[in-house]
């Protein structure tokens, strides 16, 4: 369990990439899914938009029409003289009804013909002419489907209703002389209100191929119906009349107006209005058109998604990789190398590197400090330079005007870092105090300066140390030295600490010691100036027994003054530095021979004037060497090519310009002062040490090469056989 | 900057477009006088007499009309024709137009300024006054017939009277070839009488027009088709049913009517009178109120039109009637059967007068003003009119009987047409081809079929009872009108029938009385016929010098 929940909390880079992707991903669909939902209803809102715009259409030339017609016969009742009489009564009445029945022909570009038939006699007319109504059943206008007897029995209906024959095919002789075409749509209307006689109107196929056909690509058929019977279609496809007819009751009777339907098996859309003179009308279309429509172009919609996607997968895939490469490169770096994508580990690390980043500027820090007290204390340091030291190593000086030294000694159990940490504890409690502290190894002792701004703060601090020292140490001492304000006095301020220290035998320990407690003159009599002067004169003149004498004389002149212990030690720190001071360019580091620590270890005076001399020897020595480096070219380039011969960029270039001087010159002063040329020396230097590395190493002739400073082993090899006369293999075989 | 480069390109080539419109519309009227003289300088390669009329290829642009149930092949594959063009060495180009898009095509042709080199019309009517007089499209032929229309020219001259009359233009020219496909006939209507049913009534042959009265009532009554049944129609008529109507019952009333509805005729004192007026039109009425209501008519007689009344001339229950013929009228169920021809009685004072039918020659061809191989043409047209070619032309081949088609010789070299209007698809020209046999020339080269000279003997008949109008009603088709008179009259003969017919059908129904007629009379005096109508066409007529 637990395995496996750290396996989930632990967060692979490609968790995550795997998550945004899913999340991408999801993106896309839902997209993709929400515009082909839209597009689909779109699609069939226009499907169904479209089907019933053609109803529509048919619906309204139609009505339009069949009004014409109940206008027709309206006015056909309204003129009761021409419709309602008697051919063989008033037959001139016939001339003005056939009249009228001309004038409704002429402006119809519906109807083909026109009948009239009075109910009260048994005579048709049309436009041209009277037809006795068996003559008109049995030659005029022969139908098809409707037998005579039917046809004239809805000639004389009396019922009131309209009546709508189906197309059928229409013969007679008056088929043959006025009507062009052969299939007619015959409507009968009752003239109303009275309903004396039934105008006929027949009309001819050509007007339904118009307003009904469509084209066979559309799949639709059109169907006007009537009184349960398709009165005329025109159709492209075969259906299930009955089916139709049934489908189209069942849609009027709840109203609706567009539904699909499934007749033969097939699926269609059904739309389908009542018009107002009774009829219907529908429009049948094939759902394969829908379908086909919604496929054709889906295409067109996939692709545009797909389009989409590519990019941005690609882009999802390389975003990926390249997040994943780096985690991977960080890992390494951090050298996480076995879940080298857990970008987790990225932040440990980091962390753990910021940490000790921190604790190594803080350590470095501490370090500085260290080393500015101990320079500081040492007096190293020349005005100027005093504050900006201070300040690399973390010190504000230009807000302290006191230092003083204070000097710890413990008999103790060499818990020391404890101590120090509790010491500099309580210094930081007070923030007007700096402090840091050094450990004098040779005395045992530990050496803190303070910094304050003012006595009573600083003196608090003391006191806190004191009582600190006293509470964790078995035997505590601490010394103290004077107020100081130049910071130039460290090594005064030191040697006053050290002072009192020294007094620890006569003072009680159970107190700090302080310096201003000691007493005694703290005027420090300065040498006078002709000591110096000889002093500075047997340096240069190079004689070590004329330095002897001199310090001789100096330490003589001592002993004859009033000097305190620490007065003379403040004295001779003064004196060594003013040496050091004339002779500086010498480049002598003074901290190899003395340093005030070492004031305190001296026992007598004789150890005094050691140092004193041994100062000036190295003095003596430096200048020598100096002048005769200086003077010795070639003992330089000796010396730099006996050091550097291993370097394989160490060249004839590179060491003239070590010398300053130019290569020919190089050449030449060599050679004139070693009789061989620079370049064969530092061939026989190579040569020489190769040889020694052959005999007693088991380096690879390779490796010899490289130590020598031939990046090359063939040229090596080559150098060296024609230096030695063997081959490296030879001679390493040849001194075994 | 580009926009207005072409904006301003535009309508510079639309006011080009606009000049060459109006130059070639001027340039299309040159006068008749310019055309003649073009016309007459025929190319080098023309040939005046025998064949080919041409010695190098010349083409020349037919407009060619046909009616609108026809289903001819392309004219320049017919096989006839390209006799036509190998005899000739004339290639034709043709444009066929059916006759009902005519009218439109040939108006748009002429708008458009590029015309065919002629025009072969018989069944599409060019106007020769508006064309020809007016517009000068087409030119006039009557000094070029002689010289370059022999066979034309020849046939005209084998007739009693010259059928081309007809083509004069108001302004004396003629601008067309005539189509004429005679019947030899002179009269339209014949009156006809139920031969059975006079038999089996034992009457004879009713010679005035109170036995003509009894013999209706006899047949009403005497039941003469035997079946108990009263249903036998003695007259059957129409009142308004063009040749079933009344125009045709008048002549015997001494107005001799054509089927048409003019109401003018010619009387034979050359006078031209007016009919709904006549002592003679009010006798009809009167003898016809009798008829009608001793239901000795069809009940229907007022309402009835042709097309009924010819269904029931198709059943035989008919008493009397008038018809064109009996054979092939599709009477062989009804009339056909029992019916003779009869030479009405009329009224005591009147004398019976028919329409006299005049075989003139219609516009059968025109040549237009842009042609220039005129003698090439009129001798092409005169070459279609040599028997055989114009026989072939509207039958098909010689010998193609066996496909319904064609003509063949019989024995004593008269022509028998085999074609039998069965084939579908014809490779001939049918009745639309440049016809042009008159009267005597049809007689003597032709086979008639029976039932033209059942009619031809007919015509003899009622000539020889002397029962024909003297002088016909037809010219006054071509009496010289001056374009105003035409259309003044056009305006008043609509009124005139008008007013007959609603008349009509009261006298018919509920008789005539001295006030009904007086007030019928006022009628047309009120419309100032007399002046705006009668004389106009006297006037005219006048000017015709009858003979």
């Amino acid at each position: 369990m637990n395995r496996t929940e750290g396996k989930w909390r632990n967060r692979n880079i490609f968790h995550y990439i795997v998550a945004v992707s899913t999340v991408l991903l999801l993106i896309f669909l839902s997209m993709g899914i929400y515009i082909y939902q839209y597009y689909y209803h779109t699609i069939y809102a226009d499907f169904l938009a479209a089907n019933e715009r053609t109803l529509d259409y048919i619906m309204t030339r139609h009505e339009s029409e069949m009004k014409i017609l109940k206008n027709i016969v309206i006015q056909m009742n309204v003129e009761t003289n021409i419709t309602r009489f008697r051919l063989e009564e008033t037959p001139e009445k016939s001339l003005k009804l056939r009249d009228r029945l001309n004038q409704y022909w002429i402006a119809s570009e519906f109807f083909e013909f026109i009948f009239y038939c009075y109910h009260r006699d048994h005579y048709v007319f049309n436009q041209n002419t009277s037809l006795e109504i068996d003559s008109f059943l049995n030659k005029g206008l022969v139908l098809e489907e409707n037998s005579r007897g039917m046809f004239k029995e809805f000639l004389y209906d009396e019922s009131g209703e309209m009546l709508a024959l189906p197309e059928q095919e229409v013969c007679g002789y008056l088929q043959a002389g006025y009507l062009v075409s052969e299939q007619s749509t015959i409507y009968m209307l009752p003239v109303l209100p009275d309903n004396i006689g039934t105008a006929v109107f027949v009309v001819n196929q050509k007007f339904y191929n118009e307003l009904l056909g469509s084209e066979a690509k559309e799949r639709r058929n059109n169907y006007i119906l009537y009184d349960g019977q398709i009165i005329v279609s025109r159709e492209n496809f075969d259906t299930e009349a009955d089916e139709l007819l049934r489908q189209t009751a069942v849609m009027e009777a709840v109203q609706q107006k567009q539904g699909k339907v499934t007749i033969g098996g097939e699926h269609y859309l059904l739309t389908a209005e009542r018009g107002v003179s009774g009829l219907t009308y529908c429009t049948l279309q094939t759902m394969d058109v829908f379908r086909e429509k919604i496929l054709s172009e889906q295409w067109g919609i996939l692709f545009l998604l797909l389009v989409c996607s590519v990019p941005a997968a690609i882009a999802v895939v390389s975003a990926s990789r390249a997040v994943s490469t780096r985690v991977k490169r960080l890992n390494m770096l951090l050298n996480q190398k076995e879940d080298s994508y857990n970008y987790d580990s990225i932040e440990s690390g980091i962390q753990m590197l910021t940490k000790s980043s921190q604790e190594s500027t803080r350590e470095n820090l501490n370090h500085r400090k260290s080393g500015f007290i101990r320079s500081f204390v040492q007096s190293d340091y020349r005005k100027d330079e005093i504050y900006r030291a201070a300040r690399d190593s973390g010190f504000l000086l230009e807000n302290i005007s006191l230092f003083l030294v204070v000097l710890m000694g413990d008999r103790g159990d060499g818990n020391e870092g404890r101590i120090h940490t509790l010491m500099l504890q309580e210094i930081e409690k007070e923030n007007t105090v700096e402090g840091w502290q050094v450990g004098l190894i040779n005395s045992g002792q530990s050496l803190y300066v303070l910094f304050g701004r003012e006595r009573k703060s600083m003196e608090e601090v003391l006191q806190r140390l004191f009582t600190c020292g006293q509470e964790h140490c078995e035997e505590f001492i601490m010394a103290v030295s004077e107020y100081h304000e130049d910071f130039e006095e460290g090594a005064k301020a030191y040697l006053e600490a050290d002072a009192a220290y020294d007094n620890r035998f006569l003072e009680d320990n159970s107190m700090m010691l302080r310096f201003s407690s000691l007493g005694g003159p703290g005027t420090v009599e300065m040498l006078p100036d002709v000591y110096l002067y000889n002093l500075k004169k047997a340096i240069r003149s190079g004689s070590m027994p004329e330095v002897q004498r001199t310090v001789g004389d100096i330490c003589n002149r001592v002993k004859q003054g009033n000097q305190t212990l620490l007065t003379f030690r403040i004295m001779y720190n003064d004196l060594l530095h003013l040496l050091l001071e004339e002779f500086k360019d010498v480049g002598t580091d003074l901290k190899d021979v003395y340093n005030v620590f070492m004031l305190s270890q001296c026992l007598n005076i004789h150890d005094f004037s050691d140092i004193l001399c041994e100062a000036c020897r190295m003095l003596m020595d430096n200048r020598r060497a100096t002048e005769k480096e200086r003077d010795n070219m070639a003992a330089r380039a000796v010396s730099y090519m006996q050091e550097n011969f291993g370097n394989p960029e160490l060249n004839m270039g590179m060491l003239a310009e070590y010398l300053g001087i130019s290569p020919v010159t190089l050449a030449v002063e060599f050679r004139n002062s070693e009789n061989i040329s620079p370049s064969d020396y530092l061939v026989a230097i190579r040569m020489e040490k190769a040889k020694e590395l052959l005999e007693n190493t088991k380096l690879l002739v390779k490796e010899v090469s490289q130590a020598v400073g031939y990046e090359d082993d063939h040229v090596f090899m080559r150098r060296f056989k024609k230096y030695v006369g063997k081959t490296p293999k030879e001679y390493r075989m040849g001194r075994m | 900057m580009k926009k207005k480069v072409i904006a301003v390109v535009l309508v510079l080539s639309l006011i080009l477009c606009g000049l060459t419109g109006c130059h070639s519309a001027d340039s299309s009227v040159p006068s008749s006088s310019n055309q003649e003289t073009s016309g007459q300088a025929a190319g080098e390669s023309f040939n005046e007499t025998g064949y080919p009329i041409v010695n190098e290829p010349l083409t020349l642009k037919v407009m060619f009309a046909i009616r609108d149930t026809d289903v001819l092949t392309e004219p320049d594959t017919m096989p006839v024709i390209r006799a036509l063009e190998e005899k000739t060495g004339i290639h034709l180009e043709w444009e066929v137009v059916k006759s009902s898009d005519w009218s439109t095509k040939l108006n748009l042709m002429w708008a458009s300024g590029e015309y065919p080199d002629i025009l072969l019309h018989p069944s599409g009517a060019v106007e020769k006054e508006e064309f020809g007089v007016e517009q000068h499209l087409l030119i006039p032929l009557e000094e070029m017939i002689e010289q370059y229309m022999p066979v034309y020219t020849e046939r005209i001259a084998g007739e009693d009277e010259d059928p081309t009359t007809s083509l004069i233009a108001s302004d004396g020219h003629t601008y067309s070839i005539g189509y004429l496909f005679a019947q030899d006939i002179s009269v339209e209507q014949h009156f006809f009488i139920n031969q059975e049913w006079l038999d089996a009534l034992n009457l004879k042959t009713p010679e005035t027009m109170d036995e003509l009265t009894d013999t209706l009532r006899a047949f009403k009554n005497g039941d003469p088709n035997g079946n108990g049944q009263p249903d036998e129609v003695p007259l059957q008529m129409g009142l308004n049913a063009a040749g079933y109507g009344i125009r045709w019952l008048l002549p015997m009333f001494g107005i001799p009517l054509d089927s048409g509805s003019r109401w003018i005729y010619i009387d034979d004192d050359k006078n031209v009178q007016l009919a709904p007026v006549q002592d003679g039109f009010r006798q009809c009425m009167e003898w016809l109120h009798v008829l009608y209501e001793e239901g000795l008519t069809d009940p229907e007689f007022i309402s009835q039109d042709k097309n009924t009344v010819d269904t029931k001339l198709k059943s035989d229950n008919v008493g009397m009637f008038v018809c064109w013929r009996l054979e092939a009228m599709g009477y062989s169920d009804g009339v056909e059967k029992n019916a003779t021809l009869f030479v009405p009685p009329s009224p005591e004072g009147t004398k019976v007068s028919c329409y006299r039918y005049l075989e003139t020659a219609s516009p059968g061809a025109s040549i237009t003003c842009t042609n220039e191989h005129v003698p090439e043409s009129l001798r092409l047209l005169d070459a279609m009119l040599e028997t055989e070619t114009m026989f072939s032309l509207y039958f098909g081949a010689e010998g193609s009987g066996a496909e319904g088609k064609g003509w063949e010789y019989d024995n004593n070299g008269m022509i028998n047409v085999t074609n039998d209007n069965t084939a579908d698809v014809k490779d001939y020209l049918d009745c639309n081809a440049l016809f042009f046999a008159p009267g005597n020339y049809i007689s003597s080269t032709y086979n008639l079929p029976s039932q033209r000279i059942e009619k031809i003997e007919y015509c003899d008949i009622y000539e020889e009872a002397g029962i024909v109008q003297k002088y016909s009603d037809k010219y006054l088709n071509y009496v010289p009108l001056t374009a105003e008179q035409r259309d003044s009259t056009q305006l008043i003969a609509t009124d005139i029938d008008n007013a007959v017919w609603e008349n009509a059908a009261n006298f018919v129904s509920k008789g005539v009385t001295d006030e009904s007629w007086d007030a019928f009379v006022k009628l047309f005096a009120d419309m100032g016929v007399e002046e705006k109508y009668v004389q106009v066409y006297q006037g005219a007529l006048d000017q015709m010098k009858l003979d």
